[in-house]
């Protein structure tokens, strides 16, 4: 067989990289359904899988193959799948059925131009508020914005850990350029690697009633005759259609996340001691905002960057305390986490928007900059 | 073999099924009523030894409400066993 | 223990309280949980039953006993069965079930869900884990309409029958259940009523102990959804009409056992029972051909 990990350095494209992080930390079912940019990681995963024991299942649809991950996590096995836009937006109602039951599973979206069939080969950042309120109702769950191949492997690797530890999908939101795009890529060696297991039932912790925001999973042939339901239910897993436990339920599953932002909530700060302005960026846009950053610099402006790495739960606390006389967000999107900065900034917002299609320039950026700081 | 006929009132939904499909026509419809306001079945004056225990009216059940146990056997003990609790010492 | 000394409903009926171990079934029951939803007369009763002591006389041991279970009516099953139950989105029983067999293949899945959640919206997912012949037993109770939501047409009901949208009938035709399991690549096809308790039993344990895709039909009575628009308005009356209209011909030609209300009969058996290699079982071929390269 394969190894698992494959440990060295590698120049990888960016969902071959994803695939690597998914392997290493212990993925070995993937079910999915073709779609441009994204079908590189099904390809990669219909050849890597079975050499290290794991399955590749190629359904029918998306709402199927997300059905299909999900009740593979439910007979003990990490999972993942990836898409694009109109496949994400398939696979939303089970996306709220895997919050609604504590599934671990990972969900790669790689995002190219909507809304619909829109443009299937060309990339955008226009699907990151649908991550967080895709799928109907109240619900929290945890997004990356991996910027790079690097981070491909990290982000995925971590978003495997994640959903384990906190019982919940977890999303990469990648793009088409970070997920095409070919860098060096290093792998560690299996020792440096740390996996994280979902918490298996705990006698002694039911019977002290020990009130958790995350259970211990019991899976299906474990013998503990679980039932699992996408109805709202109570301490048994049993359907339940009150208000009462609607509310216990809900407010257990929004406070996981909620509640352990300082572990989950990742971003990256570059010159923000100081700065009057500040880029907030996320994902292949950082690597422009970035740019954009050191020419400002260069050019005698106090700018900095705030790069974003989980996008959800949004680092509100982080915004709030930015000192800066005004804050920009560029994005391949007709603004949407900008809505977010505005929400928590203490300060006037810019965004630098974008039809979507190609990767924001620096200079674009470096413009907005230039013309905040004569406004300022 | 002679049955013996229980019926668990509260489960009873007053279907018919039971007293319809008995080959020996040893049910009936009740005039009383449980707590939801069904019509409950009753063994038929006289009708005490026609059950042979087929088990006809159990499996027609749709509700696991009426059952039948060879006469002179103890039905099943209300208390709760499951297979799985003694692989794996579950509570529940 | 039994209240034999409290009231007697006639002479002979003893009377014991709604606690879980008071019926024999209620082992493999979520018994705490009873009465279910299911109006008075619906099928789905009998069918779980049935299902029921399937699990008790199988060989499989009920730890890898899986049951799972979409939305509506029949979806509502896996909230009552004492094994592990999964009651999943509207359609999506079989690709879950399919996920998980393929994660841990010593479990023993049985999909129990109804003809809207497996034809309409599911209908795509079917035809494929027939194709793929994944080792799942699917029961469909088959009520003719979508219950739940209050008796809407759905493909399997007739085109003369009255539905809550199809106040004037409606112009489609309706599905063959076995004849498009049969040439989806089910390994075994089976039609039975709530009524044919002993045959369903029997289909079931079979179906249980065959590699592959399984598929048994399971009609039944639904008296608000079905029986009352069409004047079969009791639970009874329906059983009644399969009582009547019932013919077992296991030979039967497939193509011309469709339903429709009226004189027409309605043909039950256990149709196809043939040997495909299943899905995992072919897997095994691709995993030696990855590894070997």
């Amino acid at each position: 067989m394969s190894k698992a990990v494959l440990t060295g350095e590698f120049f990888l494209s960016g969902g071959a990289a994803c695939v690597e992080g998914a392997i290493a930390a212990g993925c070995r079912f993937y079910a999915g359904y073709p779609i441009t940019p994204s079908s590189e990681i099904a390809e990669r995963m219909s050849r890597r899988l079975p050499q290290v024991g794991g399955h590749y299942l190629q359904m029918e649809d998306e709402p199927g193959s997300l059905a299909a991950v999900l009740g593979a996590s439910w007979g003990h096995c990490q999972v993942m799948t990836a898409t694009s836009g109109p496949g994400f937006s398939l696979m939303q109602e089970n996306l709220g059925l895997a919050v609604m039951t504590e599934t671990p599973c990972v969900i790669v979206d790689v995002q190219r131009g909507g809304p619909s069939t829109g443009l299937p080969t060309l990339t955008s950042q226009a699907d990151m508020m649908q991550a967080k309120w895709g799928s109907h109702g109240d619900y929290e769950l945890i997004a990356y914005a991996p910027q790079s191949p690097q981070e491909m492997f990290d982000l995925t690797f971590k978003a495997f850990n994640m959903a384990e530890k906190f019982r919940t999908p977890v999303l990469v939101m990648s793009d088409k350029i970070v997920s095409q795009m070919v860098e060096r890529v290093l792998i560690p060696a299996e020792k440096q690697i740390k996996r994280v297991e979902r918490r298996r039932p705990d006698r002694a912790a039911q019977a002290n009633g020990a009130e958790v925001l995350v259970p211990p999973m019991a899976c299906a042939g474990e013998g503990f005759a679980i039932h699992v339901t996408g109805l709202t239910h109570d301490e048994r897993g049993y359907p339940a259609i009150n208000v009462e436990t609607q509310q216990r339920l809900i407010g257990r599953l929004r406070g996981k996340i909620l509640q352990n932002g300082a572990e989950i909530i990742e971003y990256e700060e570059r010159d923000l001691e100081g700065a009057r302005i500040v880029v907030v960026a996320y994902g292949s846009t950082a690597r422009s905002a970035l740019l954009a950053c050191r020419l400002a610099r260069q050019r005698g402006l106090e700018v900095g960057l705030l790069r974003l790495i989980t996008v959800w739960p949004f680092p509100a606390e982080r915004i709030k305390a930015l000192r800066a006389e005004a804050l920009i967000v560029p994005e391949c999107n007709q603004g949407q986490m900008v809505r977010e900065v505005e929400r928590f900034a203490t300060c006037p917002v810019r965004p630098v928007s974008q039809a979507g299609g190609e990767l924001l320039a620096p200079e674009s950026i470096l413009k907005a900059i230039e013309e905040v700081a004569q406004i300022g | 073999m002679p049955g013996q006929v229980y019926l668990i009132p509260d489960r009873c939904k007053g279907c018919g099924f039971c007293w319809t499909f008995c080959p020996h026509d040893v049910l009936e419809e009740s005039e009383e009523i449980n707590a939801k306001g069904y019509h409950l079945p009753r063994v038929k004056r006289d009708k005490d030894n026609y059950c042979v225990d087929c088990k006809i009216c159990a499996i027609v059940c749709p509700d696991f409400a009426i059952f039948t146990v060879e006469r002179g056997l103890a039905p099943p003990s209300p208390a709760v066993s499951t297979i799985l609790s003694q692989e794996v010492g579950a509570s529940r | 223990m039994a209240e034999t000394t409290m009231t007697r409903s006639g002479k002979g009926a003893i009377r014991l309280p709604s606690r879980p171990g008071a019926h024999p079934e209620d082992t493999l029951l979520r018994a705490e949980r009873l009465p279910h939803i299911w109006c008075p007369g619906c099928g789905i009763g009998p069918a779980l039953g049935a299902y029921v002591e399937a699990l008790q006389e199988s060989e499989v041991p009920l730890k890898q006993q899986v049951i799972v279970s979409g939305i509506g009516c029949t979806g509502r099953s896996a909230g009552y069965v004492n094994i592990d139950s999964f009651h999943t989105t509207h359609g999506r029983a079989i690709p879950f079930a399919t996920g998980m067999k393929i994660a841990n293949p010593d479990l023993k899945i049985t999909v129990f869900s109804g003809d809207g959640d497996l034809f309409a919206i599911g209908g795509n997912h079917f035809i494929h884990a027939a194709r793929r012949n994944i080792d799942l037993n699917v029961i469909c109770i088959n009520n003719f309409n979508y219950g739940m939501t209050g008796g809407q047409l759905g493909p399997t009901t007739p085109p003369e029958a009255l539905t809550s949208t199809s106040p004037y009938g409606h112009e489609e035709e309706s599905f063959n259940l076995p004849y498009l399991a049969a040439c989806a690549g089910a390994v075994f096809v089976a039609r039975w009523t709530s009524l044919h308790f002993l045959q369903l039993k029997r289909a079931i344990r079979h179906a249980m102990q065959k590699e592959g895709f399984t598929f048994i039909e399971v009609l039944s009575p639904c008296p608000p959804g079905f029986g009352g628009p069409n004047s079969l308005g009791e639970g009874l009356d329906q059983m009644r009409w399969y009582k009547e209209k019932a013919t077992i011909n296991p030979q039967a030609n497939l193509e011309t056992i469709g339903l429709e209300l009226g004189d027409a009969k309605i043909v039950l058996g256990d149709f196809v029972d043939r040997e495909r290699p299943s899905y995992l079982a072919r897997q095994q071929l691709l995993a030696q051909r990855a590894r070997g390269n």
